[in-house]
């Protein structure tokens, strides 16, 4: 299978990953998808570094980036992006289950490209997801120096 | 003076009147004299002619006597005899004429017996003839007997004659002499009466003079009063007279009273009185006070020409002659309007001073009260000579001492005293708290100062301090409450949906995975977990609004009503798909809130009219307002199943529910919200509704021209 577009999943909770891998896989967008179980291993990823060492990774096409992490959140690891020369044109859409306000305006603060509330509903959530994943990891032109398809 | 030149003319009118009364009894006594004298001379002059007439008498009888011896003839003898009776006759006469005259008597006693022996003798010859005839007669004659005898009578009548001669040459020469005496005594007596006149003439004239020039001086001392009177400025001096109309005026009176004479005089001073004191009677009774007491003083309130109003002093004097009769009165009138406003505004000062609450002193550099005013005996329950006695210094608490003292020492040095505060013992030994202002007159070495006593404002300050820690202390917590809700709603947010989650996306994969191994029953069980599930997500959701709406800060901005209702339509096209639905809306006013909060109470107002109406075809929908005092009133009203009033408290109640959620869905929160949102706006927000005839929610919202006057 042609390895499609990566997906860098950011998620501390096993279950949400379960769900929103299911729900990637239910709308055929199982591209590669590197998950990440907190802000600190999500920072390691795309820096290389800590157990991603060593891998040739490339940036992700997308970041789909919880916000309530511990260690480090989801607001850090942006802040962190944005402030990055090399990382600060990947998309990052926050997927939260929050709708607090601060977070969205924070957010986009900081320079996210969408913000998704994970509804509880199983079924808008795929729908969500379907949605995301058909713009940002195949419509959307990823900037330079991002994985691109192979062959 | 006036006496003395009536006395001198009447002593000198009586002097003369008496010099003439004497020149006029002289004269009369003189007169009487000489008319006297005349008599006498006049006498001698008739016993002459007396004397001469007997002559005559007795040349008859011997003529007679002798043609009766001639002729016998007897009318001779009748005419001897006739001459005889008239010679009896006239004997008696010369007797009584010279009746006075004692030598004359002796004369005629001796002449008496020679005249009767003559007669007789003639007697004897006629009566010889008669008898013996002429010739007898004739011897008889011849005797010369007769004639001898006519001889002694002739010689015996001549010496009576020339007794009478001398007598006449001595009364004559008497009468010359009382003429001259006469003569001379009323000379004298006129020259006499002259004098007198003329002396009293220049008496009486000297006096007359002096009079005249006393009156000439009086007179001009009368007009320099008149002069004066009529000049002075300060005070008006009028006369009145018995009746109280103005005679005089003036120029004080004009300048006091704005009258001119000839406006004036005439008139009753009853016109420079006010209205009310005229009929309190002031004027009647200024009058007969004067009348009865000589004079009467009275200060008041006048009325000048232009009816402004000056405070006079009037006193008014009776005037009466020197026969005690009511002349009139004089009326003096000082404007003591200037004197008056400067007593009055002493007399507030004083006032001011004796009932001012604040504690008012005059102190010396010396450090002792000079005067104080009430407010510190009532203040300080000291006596005010207990105050005047010690310094004030031993008044103020020990722990200002140093303070107060420098505080005088900088007002000594000219500097004002503003709000300073020190505590003054109370006779009780408790201590009040004054806040001063002061100032020193430096070269009186004085301190005019003011105290307030602001005991129980420190007592209120301190409170106030206290509530405001106290309130500090709650704002604290809070804010630390706020902080821990937010903190716990945004938990709620993240953490208490991620089960339902779980729990929602679980099942549905569960059932993906199983659905060909679950009955119904099972399929059932399922789907009733997801709907729970969702529902508890849609709670949490309304809940976190709610929360939301309490605590964010208000956006307020103008906003368009009626296309913010559009949206709210727009937005709620899956509930009214399918279903035929009246509107009614009005064209509604802007106002100015926050848009997201009023977007929500329309959305819940519109969406709970939609829901509710859901059983009526067709459902009528009407959205209207009205503006009443300085607010709109926005109302939503429908036609649907309404409610029952008594349960009208419950509608705004979070969690409260009217329907069950099986009937018509919902959290029990929306209207909690639209009253929370209400509120927040200052609004008011309530319902009318009957059941199964529809229901009316109201809100208020203030007008926008009121929203951006206050926020001018």
């Amino acid at each position: 299978m042609a390895p499609l577009k990566r997906i860098l999943l950011v998620e501390d909770s096993e279950r949400d990953i379960e769900l929103t891998l299911a729900a990637l896989e239910e709308n055929n967008l199982a591209n590669e998808v590197v998950v990440a179980r907190d802000g600190a291993e999500a920072l390691d990823y795309l820096y290389g570094r800590g157990k991603f060492a060593g891998h040739a990774n490339g940036l992700p096409v997308v970041v789909l980036l919880d916000l309530k992490m511990p260690k480090v959140d989801g607001l850090e690891v942006l802040r962190q992006m944005r402030n990055d020369t090399g990382l600060k044109h990947v998309p990052v859409v926050m997927i939260t289950s929050s709708r607090e306000e601060q977070d969205l305006v924070k957010s986009y603060q900081l320079g996210v490209n969408a913000y998704v509330v994970k509804p509880v509903d199983f079924q808008q959530f795929v729908d969500s997801v379907k949605e995301i994943g058909f713009f940002w990891a195949i419509i959307n032109e990823p900037p330079p120096g991002s994985l691109k398809r192979h062959g | 003076m006036k006496t003395s030149v009536e006395n001198k003319v009447v002593v000198g009118f009586a002097t003369s009147v008496l010099a003439l009364l004497g020149l006029g009894w002289l004269s009369y006594q003189t007169s009487i004299n000489s008319t006297t004298a005349q008599d006498w001379v006049t006498h001698t002059y008739k016993v002459v002619a007396t004397l001469e007439q007997g002559r005559a008498i007795l040349t008859d009888a011997e003529t007679a006597q002798r043609g009766y011896l001639l002729t016998g003839d007897e009318i001779f003898s009748k005419d001897t005899q006739n001459a005889q009776s008239r010679v009896a006759g006239w004997l008696v006469n010369l007797r009584q004429l010279t009746a006075d005259n004692l030598e004359q008597q002796k004369r005629l006693d001796e002449l008496h017996p020679l005249i009767s022996q003559r007669l007789a003798m003639l007697n004897n010859r006629i009566q010889l003839r008669r008898e013996k005839g002429f010739q007898a007669a004739v011897d008889a004659v011849a005797t010369r007997q007769g004639t001898a005898l006519s001889q002694k009578i002739q010689n015996a009548i001549t010496a009576m004659r020339d007794a009478e001669d001398q007598l006449l040459l001595q009364r004559q020469q008497a009468l010359r002499a009382d003429t001259r005496f006469a003569e001379a005594t009323i000379l004298i007596a006129t020259a006499l009466a002259v004098i007198i006149g003329l002396v009293a003439v220049i008496f009486i004239h000297r006096d007359l003079k002096k009079r005249r020039e006393a009156e000439e001086i009086l007179r001009q001392s009368e007009e320099r009063a008149r002069l004066m009177i009529g000049s002075i400025k300060d005070y008006a001096v009028i006369m009145l007279d018995p009746g109280g109309r103005v005679m005089s005026w003036n120029e004080g009176a004009r300048s006091i009273k704005g009258y001119t004479a000839e406006e004036i005089v005439g008139q009753h001073f009853s016109k420079f009185y006010p209205q009310e004191s005229v009929r309190e009677g002031w004027v009647e009774k200024m009058l007969s006070e004067a009348t009865a007491k000589g004079r009467f003083e009275h200060e008041g309130w006048r009325v000048r020409k232009d009816g402004s109003r000056f405070w006079a002093d009037v006193i008014v004097t009776a005037m009466r002659g020197t026969d005690g009769g009511l002349l009139g009165f004089v009326k003096v009138t000082r404007d003591l309007t200037e004197r008056k406003r400067a007593e009055q505004v002493q007399e507030e000062r004083d006032r001011f001073f004796e009932l001012s609450r604040d504690m008012i002193c005059v102190a010396g550099f010396d450090g002792y009260f000079k005067s104080i005013n009430p407010a510190w005996e009532r203040t300080l329950g000291f006596s005010r000579e207990e105050l005047l006695a010690s310094p004030f210094i031993a008044f103020v608490h020990s722990e200002d001492h140093a303070a107060t003292q420098a505080e005088a020492q900088k007002l000594s040095g000219g500097e004002e005293t503003i709000n300073f505060e020190n505590r003054y013992r109370c006779k009780d030994g408790s201590y009040r708290w004054f806040a001063w202002s002061a100032r020193a007159a430096i070269p009186q070495k004085l301190i005019y100062a003011a105290a307030r006593d602001i005991t129980e404002q420190k007592l209120a300050r301190e409170k106030i301090i206290q509530l405001n820690a106290d309130l500090r202390r709650h704002a604290v917590q809070l804010e630390a409450a706020n902080k821990e809700l937010e903190a716990f709603s945004y938990s709620v947010s993240h953490d208490l949906r991620a089960p339902l989650r779980h729990i929602d996306g679980f099942v549905k994969l569960f059932d993906k995975q199983e659905n060909g191994n679950l009955d119904d029953r099972g399929r059932r069980y399922l789907g009733i977990i997801a709907d729970s599930a969702r529902r508890m997500g849609a709670l949490i959701d309304d809940l976190l609004i709610f929360s939301r709406m309490g605590r964010s800060e208000l956006r307020r901005s103008r906003l368009e009503t009626n296309s913010l209702i559009s949206e709210v339509v727009d937005s709620l096209q899956t509930e009214i798909q399918g279903r035929r639905i009246v509107w009614k809306i009005d064209t509604l006013p802007q106002v100015e809130a926050d848009a997201a909060m009023l977007r929500q109470v329309w959305a819940n107002l519109i969406g709970n009219a939609v829901k509710y109406s859901r059983p009526r075809d067709p459902a009528e929908i009407e959205i209207g307002y009205k503006a009443e005092n300085g607010e709109f009133v926005f109302f939503v009203r429908d036609n649907g199943v309404g409610f029952d009033m008594q349960y009208a408290h419950k509608l705004f109640g979070v969690f409260q529910r009217l329907h069950r959620a099986e009937e018509f869905e919902g959290t029990g929160i929306g209207l909690a919200n639209v009253q929370r949102i209400i509120h927040r706006h200052s609004g008011r927000v309530w319902a009318e509704g009957k059941l199964d005839e529809g229901a009316t929610f109201y809100f208020s919202l203030p007008q926008i021209k009121i929203i951006t006057a206050t926020k001018e």
